[in-house]
C-alpha cells in the first residue's frame, strides 16, 4: 500500500504559496488605483502591452480551467484519503 | 463629490489589499470581454462591432489592444469602425466596411467570366488578345459562346506559360490563367457568382490564415495579369508568336502537351535576331540569362 501523507490541505497551501503572476496590469495598478476609474494616465503603448499581455493569461487560464474541467479521474484504490476516512 | 472620492479611493485600497480581487480588477480593466465570447463560433446576428472585437482579441491582440485603447479613450463608434477596418486590411484581410464582418471573412472574386458580354464592354484593354481566341464571335449577343477548343488552347497556354522560366511569360500565363480559371486560386479564378455559392470562410485561426495566404497570393497573381496585359498589347511580335501557338492548339483540338508550343527564346539564336520589339526584346535576354 502507497502511503499518501499529501491531503488537499497541503495542495491548497501548495496552490497558495505560488508567485502572484508578473502581469503589467497588476504593476500599473498597483502603482496607479486610479486606472480602475480612467486609464488615461497611462500611455499607449503602456496600455496596449498590458492589454496583449492579459488577453495571453486570461487566454491561458481559460485553457487550462477547460483542460482540468476534462481531466479523466485517476482512480487511486491503495492511496489511503485521511479526510476521507470511515 | 468629496464623498464620493473617498469613496473610490476605499474601493481601490480593498482591491489592491487583496490578491484575487486585484487580479479581477485587473480583468475587467484590461479585458472586461474576456468572457464574453466563449467559443470561435461567431453569432452573426451581434453586434458588427462586437463580432470585430471578438476576432481580433483572439487573431489580433494588437489589433484588440488599439480597439480597447480607442473604446476606453471614448472615440466614437465611426472612429472605432473605421479602426477595425483599416486595422485588418493591414493584416491582409482587406474589410472595407464593418458591416460586412458578420458575413464571415470578405474575399472579392477577381474571375473572369468569358460568356459574360459585360466582361468585354468593361475590359477594353483585353480585346486585341480575346481576339486572338476569336472572342467575342461575331454573332454573340449578351452570351458569348466560348468553343471548348478556345477553352482547351487557353488552358494549354496558362499551364506552359506560368512553367517557363522567365518571369515574363509567368506573368502572360498568369494573365492566361486568369481569362480561363484555372490558376488555383479560388478568389483569381471565381466570380462573384461562383464564390457566393460557397460557404464563407469564418473567422477561426484556420481559415483567417488561409484568407490572408489566399488573398495574397490572388493579390500577386492580378499584379502579374497587369503586366501580362501590358507585356502582351507592347508586343505585337509576341501577340503574333501567341496566335500561332493558339491557331496550333486549335487545330489540334487542344492538345496539351508543351512539345507544340513554340515561344521566343526557345528557338533559334537567329530566329532572335529577327526581332525589332524591345520588349520582345528585353523578354529574350531575360531567357538568355536565365540560359
Amino acid at each position: 500500500m502507497v502511503d499518501v501523507q499529501f491531503t488537499n490541505v497541503d495542495l491548497r497551501e501548495c496552490l497558495m504559496a505560488l508567485p502572484p503572476v508578473d502581469l503589467l496590469a497588476l504593476r500599473l495598478l498597483s502603482e496607479q488605483p486610479q486606472i480602475l476609474v480612467s486609464t488615461s494616465s497611462l500611455s499607449r503603448a503602456q496600455l496596449i502591452q498590458a492589454i496583449t499581455e492579459m488577453v495571453q493569461y486570461t487566454e491561458t487560464s481559460t485553457v487550462m480551467g477547460e483542460q482540468i474541467g476534462t481531466l479523466s479521474p485517476v482512480p487511486l484504490l491503495d492511496a489511503p484519503m485521511l479526510e476521507f476516512g470511515l | 463629490m468629496k464623498l464620493l472620492g473617498q469613496f473610490l479611493n476605499s474601493t481601490a485600497s480593498a482591491l489592491m489589499a487583496d490578491p484575487f480581487l486585484k487580479l479581477a480588477a485587473a480583468v475587467a480593466t484590461f479585458d472586461p470581454w474576456w468572457n464574453t465570447f466563449e467559443e470561435w463560433d461567431t453569432d452573426y446576428d451581434d453586434d458588427p462591432q462586437l463580432i470585430a472585437l471578438q476576432v481580433s482579441r483572439r487573431a489580433f491582440p494588437d489589433i484588440y489592444a488599439e480597439a480597447h485603447h480607442l473604446l476606453r479613450t471614448g472615440a466614437s463608434e465611426e472612429a472605432v469602425n473605421r479602426f477595425f477596418c483599416q486595422a485588418f486590411t493591414a493584416k491582409g484581410i482587406p474589410l472595407q466596411d464593418i458591416e460586412g464582418i458578420g458575413f464571415g471573412i470578405p474575399i472579392d472574386a477577381y474571375g473572369a467570366d468569358l460568356c459574360d458580354r459585360e466582361f468585354y464592354d468593361t475590359h477594353p484593354d483585353l480585346l486585341p488578345i480575346l481576339e486572338l481566341l476569336g472572342l467575342p464571335g461575331a454573332d454573340d449577343d449578351a452570351y458569348v459562346d466560348v468553343p471548348d477548343d478556345v477553352v482547351n488552347a487557353g488552358v494549354a497556354i496558362a499551364r506552359s506559360l506560368t512553367a517557363h522560366p522567365n518571369t515574363a511569360y509567368k506573368q502572360v500565363g498568369t494573365l492566361f490563367g486568369w481569362l480561363f480559371s484555372c490558376t488555383g486560386n479560388s478568389q483569381v479564378d471565381y466570380t462573384y457568382e461562383n464564390l457566393s455559392e460557397l460557404e464563407p470562410l469564418s473567422w477561426t485561426p484556420d481559415d483567417i490564415a488561409f484568407s490572408i495566404e489566399l488573398i495574397a497570393e490572388a493579390n500577386g497573381m492580378m499584379q502579374d495579369v497587369h503586366e501580362g496585359i501590358h507585356i502582351l498589347t507592347a508586343s505585337p511580335d509576341l501577340m503574333a508568336v501567341l496566335y500561332t501557338n493558339v491557331t496550333t492548339l486549335r487545330k489540334q483540338k487542344g492538345c496539351t502537351d508543351d512539345y507544340c508550343l513554340q515561344w521566343p527564346g526557345a528557338g533559334t539564336s537567329a530566329e532572335r535576331k529577327t526581332t525589332r520589339n524591345v520588349n520582345v526584346l528585353q523578354l529574350w535576354d531575360h531567357v538568355a540569362e536565365a540560359a
